[in-house]
């Protein structure tokens, strides 16, 4: 019995001694990095799992901080010219990977370019343009002056502008997209995520969805053109201030819902479908709503 | 009539002028009155019908049977994770009478092949979520294809099908770019 309980404590001890004298690439490791790098560089961050943090400063400097997760072996730190590479690797086949947490200090005029698998993105405070991706990861960033384009599969997205004029770009599967205060242009498509744009001033708008619900809250620029369509979501259309638009709204079995006024009208007494064109004040935006089964709903404010 | 055959267009004149009767290629009429003067018993039986519902019956049964089996089967299998490869067949129709073309097939064909490989670097969550959608975008296509159908000219359909397809193009096209291999040392 003594010599059984000895053949299964050595190789126990021995295991625990292995695990006591591991390489650090299994635990948590605090990173620290630091360059000079140009005001209005280009910063690229990819990092698989955990947490990216983005915030603008008013250096000219690059700094990381943070954790490398199990199964990281290094975090790749680089700059050259007007590029700055900041990568989680890992070495090859590693398949049980731990979530590393970067926190990122960039130049605020810096173009910022993130790649995450379900690592989420927070970023504030970047005036450059900024082009994030992830695959299950939540993004949130800030929209300033330039252009921004978001990307997830079932990740959600949220952003938040300052009413200053740029083209946001997001596409996801079926995650969620909120944007607030974002003027210029939108452009939003999903399949089945849920799509909330408020905004005071809109040029630009086109959403598309295939069976999620789409909202737009804005006042609508001179000239503004507005797009929505869905086949089988709601989209739903409330106009800040007085509308001065062109309305083209089509459905092929949905409902119109229309605070202006016109009722909608057959299409044609033997087919189904509604459509309901008429114009508010000059028509000088023009918006044009189509579905194949969902609701469509104009709102006054 | 005769008269007014002058004011005729060259269409109608045309049709004037084809037979008005056609002779039939064997004059049957000979074979049927010869079976109407022999009384009723020396007309030929009329099959046995009776013999064939037992049988008709049986292999209605065996079909039923057959189905039912399957169904059963169907639902007790176990629950295997959804495939790309499960998808679908291609659906290649832009309307009741319009086949898509060979640009459009290959183009998807290309992003569906990636498709599995793409899928396996995703946790299963996502991997779900992305197959369900693309589903979910099939069923909208098959949906405004048999609404075509019943309105082949709907504008508001055939743009909503373009768009549709666009959709599907365009998730499989955004997957290959939201999900890279992880990054090893041998990428540096």
């Amino acid at each position: 019995m003594k010599t059984l309980n000895l053949r299964i404590a050595q190789p126990l001890a021995l295991l625990l001694l292995l695990a006591l004298a591991a390489p650090p690439a299994l635990a948590d490791r605090a990173i620290r990095e630091a360059a000079d790098v140009h005001p209005q560089g280009e910063v690229e961050i990819s990092n698989i799992a955990g947490r990216i943090e983005v915030e603008a400063w008013d250096q000219d400097r690059v700094e990381v901080t943070g954790t490398l997760g199990r199964g990281a072996e290094r975090l790749e730190f680089r700059t050259q010219d007007r590029h700055t590479l900041i990568k989680v690797v890992h070495p090859s086949g590693t398949r049980n990977i731990g979530p590393s947490q970067l926190s990122v200090r960039l130049p605020r005029g810096s173009r910022l370019v993130v790649v995450s698998v379900s690592a989420d993105v927070v970023v504030k405070g970047v005036h450059g343009a900024q082009r994030l991706q992830s695959v299950s990861g939540d993004i949130s960033t800030a929209m300033v002056k330039e252009d921004v384009q978001l990307k997830t599969v079932t990740g959600n997205i949220e952003v938040d502008g300052d009413d200053s004029q740029g083209l946001l770009t997001i596409t996801t599967v079926s995650g969620a997209a909120r944007v607030r205060a974002v003027a210029g242009e939108v452009i939003l498509q999903t399949v089945s995520g849920k799509l909330d744009v408020e905004s005071d001033l809109l040029a630009r708008a086109r959403i598309r969805t295939t069976n999620g619900h789409a909202s737009l809250r804005s006042g609508l620029a001179d000239g503004a053109r507005v797009e929505m369509e869905a086949v089988n979501g709601t989209l739903s259309l409330q106009i800040n201030g007085q509308p001065d638009a062109e309305f083209t709204i089509e459905t092929l079995n949905g409902q119109i819902s229309n605070a202006f006024g016109p009722e909608p009208t057959r299409t044609s007494r033997y087919a189904p479908g509604r459509e309901l064109r008429f114009t508010a004040g000059a028509g000088s935006a023009r918006v044009t709503m189509e579905t194949v089964n969902g609701d469509i709903i104009l709102r006054a404010e | 009539m005769t008269q007014d055959n002058k004011h005729d267009t060259p269409l109608e004149q045309r049709l004037r002028r084809l037979p008005t009767d056609v002779p039939p290629g064997r004059d049957l009429w000979p074979s049927i009155e010869a079976r109407l003067g022999q009384p009723a018993g020396a007309r030929p039986a009329p099959p046995r019908r009776w013999v064939a519902r037992p049988l008709l019956a049986l292999a209605a049964s065996l079909a039923i049977a057959a189905v039912l089996v399957l169904m059963l089967f169907g639902r007790h299998a176990p629950d295997a994770p959804q495939t790309a490869q499960q998808q679908p067949a291609p659906v290649s129709q832009f309307g009741p009478a319009y086949q898509l073309d060979g640009g459009y097939q290959a183009a998807r064909a290309g992003l569906l092949d990636d498709l599995e490989q793409q899928l396996a670097h995703l946790d299963p969550a996502a991997r779900a979520a992305v197959l369900e959608n693309l589903e979910t975008i099939r069923r909208a296509v098959t949906e405004i294809n048999a609404a075509l159908g019943d309105d082949p000219a709907n504008v508001l359909l055939q743009n909503q099908l373009l768009a549709t397809y666009q959709d599907e193009l365009s998730v499989l096209a955004n997957l290959q770019r939201v999900t890279p291999r992880p990054p090893t040392r041998n990428d540096i």
